[in-house]
């Protein structure tokens, strides 16, 4: 809907720069975190925000007057990043030996087995699945804000949120399993 | 999925570990961007005067008004022969509108507002601007591109933008007509309504939902059911002025609301989906309707036998009865109750695509491209709505 109409706001206007910095402080962390969820890379997660930030900066009265500006810079980020793993998807394809790796893991340091084993789960769900789970489940969003995030209608968040669970069900009992097999080993 | 696995998630320890840089950086990093954008033009721009007559008659045959190619194409069922359909949006955020008058015989291609200006873009062109369209009434279209808002009062013919003439209201005007969000609540963020004469978007300053269903009794009440604001919890409210003052419930903790219906004032069902904010939906919860026959002064939490389903609508047919439909995994079952909720009857399955409701009637549309849309106002019989094919 439209942002606040000439007759709402009685108070003075910040500047749009001074907009952007306050979101960038009550923010950033906040959006980082969701992004980890959904890249599995915390290297990754803050580049593809600060990415978002820069492209706010780049037009910071348009910012300025958005309605959510955060959930304006979760889609940007969440797009940066599928367009990032595209690409680098295309180039381990073209040029293995230059590229790196699309899997590599940067998780957070001192992760535990349980985290390792719950991001390399994710990693093995469909993007659109494990995009749904990472926003809903870990970053914990409402479903609608995940369907902003993604661009897509509530029902098909719904939708891969069922198959991603359940999937990701099965792939953590595995990994638990070949984990008790291993340590019995 | 067990829960003691997402609890590994610790997203305080992920915060800790984050390393925020100076704004500053970011800034260097913009004004750069910047400059490297304004010499790309620049030289965009000289290319463009050195082509420009080869390309000339090439661009001029693309710039065409006429309907874009079909798409899943989403309805809004108004009655028994009017239906109106949008596609969209496109890679330039714009929508196209399309409408029946013979229950999808033939259709009507109408325009959409050129929203081209509002469409921001990534690096890589994909668009990321909200985009959200609406069909108010068979007449009234509403479209939303990033901040701005434009409506059309006659079908698409004229556009104005809303925008600078949206009013923040403490009640809505005698003549305005609430929006319901249907399943785009999270980009248009009601409970607004729209003056169908002249095409203002009212916004209440104090409403009791963000972004919740709306739906406007025979008696003219206002009911709307949805999130209290941005934490988890949602409510379900009634309005018997335009909005000025409501009766505020909160719903059941982790949930999300589905549906809304009424019949008046006083009696409201609200269907609810189990899936909740905290991350712990189990498989085996299933959806929960509740029912006042007071209000909303007291609720009762009726014990439907419905399946856990992606997607679901709720509404009172024509016969009076109340109209359940859900997305299944290949088609949309549906349930009838002719006692007010208390016992339900399985219907007729449509087939899959995206839920709409109405008072009177349920649809469903937006499946496979070149697939038939679909109605009922009975959970009994469907009724196959053509959709246009080029």
């Amino acid at each position: 809907m439209g942002e606040s109409p000439p007759d709402a706001d009685g108070g003075g206007l910040a500047h749009p720069d001074d907009v952007v910095g306050q979101v960038y402080a009550g923010s950033y962390r906040r959006l980082v975190v969701q992004l980890y969820a959904v890249t599995g890379d915390l290297g990754e997660a803050q580049e593809t925000v600060q990415e978002a930030f820069v492209r706010a900066l780049l037009a910071p009265h348009r910012f300025a007057e958005l309605d959510n500006p955060e959930a304006w810079l979760r889609r940007v980020a969440v797009n940066v990043a599928r367009s990032r793993h595209r690409r680098q998807a295309v180039l381990a394809r073209l040029l293995p030996r230059l590229a790196a790796p699309v899997d590599t893991e940067r998780l957070i340091a001192d992760s535990s087995a349980e985290h390792v084993a719950l991001m390399r789960a994710l990693r093995q769900l469909p993007a659109g699945q494990r995009h749904a789970i990472a926003l809903h489940y870990l970053a914990d969003l409402p479903v609608a804000e995940v369907a902003d995030a993604l661009g897509v209608t509530e029902g098909t968040v719904k939708s891969r949120l069922s198959r991603g669970r359940t999937a990701l069900a099965g792939l953590l009992v595995d990994t638990s399993t070949s984990y008790t097999r291993s340590s019995h080993a | 999925m067990p829960d003691l696995r997402l609890t590994t998630f610790d997203r305080e320890r992920i915060s800790e570990a984050v390393i925020q840089p100076a704004l500053d950086r970011l800034r260097a990093r913009a004004r750069r961007r910047r400059r490297t954008m304004i010499v790309a033009a620049a030289l965009g721009l000289l290319l463009v005067a050195l082509v420009a007559p080869g390309l000339a008659a090439t661009v001029g045959r693309h710039r065409s008004d006429g309907p874009a190619p079909p798409g899943p194409l989403r309805i809004t069922v108004w009655d028994d022969r009017t239906v109106v359909g949008v596609d969209g949006p496109g890679e330039d955020c714009r929508f196209r509108f399309t409408r029946s008058d013979d229950a999808g015989s033939t259709w009507l291609p109408l325009n959409g507002p050129d929203t081209t200006a509002d469409c921001l873009h990534d690096a890589d062109g994909h668009p990321v601007s909200r985009a959200v369209a609406f069909s108010l009434t068979p007449d009234v279209f509403l479209v939303g591109v990033g901040v701005n808002d434009h409506v059309s009062t006659d079908a698409g013919r004229t556009w104005r933008d809303a925008t600078a003439t949206a009013r923040t209201v403490s009640a809505f005007p005698p003549g305005a007509q609430p929006v319901d969000c249907l399943t785009r609540c999270a980009d248009l963020r009601p409970p607004v309504a729209v003056d169908p004469v002249d095409g203002t978007v009212y916004r209440l300053a104090d409403p009791p939902t963000v972004g919740g269903r709306v739906y406007v009794a025979p008696d003219g009440a206002i009911w709307t059911a949805g999130q209290a604001g941005t934490g988890p919890g949602t409510v379900v409210a009634v309005s018997t002025d335009r909005g000025a003052s409501w009766r505020v419930t909160a719903g059941p903790a982790g949930a999300l609301v589905a549906g809304l219906a009424a019949r008046d004032a006083r009696q409201a069902f609200v269907l609810f989906d189990p899936f909740d904010a905290g991350g712990t939906g189990s498989s085996a919860a299933r959806p929960v309707l509740w029912r006042t026959t007071d209000g909303a002064r007291s609720w009762q939490d009726l014990a439907i036998p419905l399946p856990r389903l992606d997607q679901s609508a709720l509404t009172v047919g024509d016969d009076g009865r109340l109209l359940v439909g859900g997305l299944g995994r290949h088609t949309v079952p549906t349930w009838t109750s002719d006692d007010d909720g208390t016992t339900f009857t399985a219907g007729t399955a449509g087939p899959y695509g995206e839920l709409g409701a109405l008072p009177g009637r349920l649809w469903v549309s937006a499946g496979q491209p070149g697939a038939p849309g679909a109605v009922t106002v009975d959970g009994t019989s469907w009724q196959s709505v053509p959709l246009p094919t080029e």
